[in-house]
């Protein structure tokens, strides 16, 4: 808390400088879609060992305005899950990846964040994020040659 | 690492996620009203048909405008005291321990419990460095594996790589 507070100044300074709706916060969270209300079914479930499976993670954004939602990246285990067969995967609303662990790695980070500056052709946006292991540090990016037009990425210092 | 000075964490994923389950809960309540066998077995896409709404029609502009503001990251911020609501909205908890009483459970959980689920903060969560390059391993051969898995189920899954 008293270094987010020593830093609060900084930060203030860096998103004064945007209008409110070009200031963005992306965050990703596990989701664990058919989990149920019910302390007996969690432990079946627990000691069915099975709980693991059934999460995925869900990448939220949105600016401080609220005048815009991304639309969400969801994240799962299966590259092409059998549901998906014969559906137009652009008409559900929402980016799909997959890897083994249904995990926001470095790889789905980068393919969000150039998605993510596309759309803000035309625009100057600032966008926070945490320090989670699957971002990828600013130097990095410079090296692979990744290049943001429209966006300044700003890293919030931890907890 | 998550941050307090993240709107995001404020209170945007919880309200996304007390939308999902009221969803999530209205098609389980559906389901056993007409008789439909486990209606709890829903797949990835039925994911998206709850998720996509759930996060763009029901999130309110109001709930995310406020969870950036109980952030104070600027400075106009700093001196707004009257805050408003940063999580779900009172009612919508009141409807989501409504609609758990209405299912068939042995041993309902309380709502905060199933809205703040340990499990779900576990979406990178790395022990070492040997976990974060296989995860990116496994990534790879999925997407290598992509026209050969076009006929894969869901049971299908992954190899296995060893970590030692």
């Amino acid at each position: 808390m008293e270094v987010v507070g020593a830093a609060l100044p900084d930060i203030r300074a860096v998103v004064d400088a945007y209008t409110k709706k070009d200031v963005f916060n992306m965050d990703e969270t596990g989701l664990c879609w058919h989990l149920q209300a019910d302390n007996l079914m969690a432990t079946h479930q627990l000691e069915g060992r099975n709980i693991n499976k059934e999460r995925i993670t869900l990448v939220i954004c949105a600016n401080s305005d609220s005048s815009q939602k991304i639309s969400l990246t969801i994240i799962g285990k299966h590259l092409n899950p059998r549901c998906f067969k014969g559906i137009n995967r652009d008409t559900l609303g929402a980016r799909y990846h997959a890897n083994a662990k249904a995990w926001m790695t470095q790889n789905v980070f980068r393919l969000w964040l150039l998605d993510f500056d596309r759309r803000m052709q035309g625009r100057q946006v600032l966008l926070l994020l945490d320090n989670c292991l699957g971002h990828i540090p600013l130097e990095e990016f410079a090296e692979m040659n990744v290049v943001f037009r429209n966006t300044r990425i700003f890293y919030l210092p931890p907890t | 690492m998550s941050s307090v000075v993240q709107p995001c964490d404020a209170g945007i994923i919880r309200t996304f996620k007390a939308y999902y389950r009221k969803r999530f809960n209205n098609l389980l309540l559906d389901g056993y009203e007409n008789n439909i066998d486990i209606p709890e077995k829903i797949n990835i896409l039925d994911v998206f048909r709850l998720a996509v709404p759930a996060w763009v029609e029901d999130v309110s502009p109001a709930t995310i405008a406020n969870c950036f503001r109980h952030c104070k990251i600027r400075t106009s911020n700093i001196i707004h005291t009257q805050q408003g609501e940063v999580g779900p909205p009172i009612a919508l908890i009141q409807e989501l321990q409504h609609q758990v009483a209405h299912l068939p459970y042995g041993n309902p959980m309380d709502i905060r419990n199933i809205l703040n689920y340990s499990e779900e903060n576990n979406y990178m969560v790395v022990s070492n460095d040997e976990d974060i390059t296989n995860c990116i391993i496994e990534e790879l051969y999925l997407q290598q594996d992509e026209d050969a898995a076009n006929d894969n189920d869901d049971s299908v899954e992954p190899p296995k790589i060893s970590t030692r």
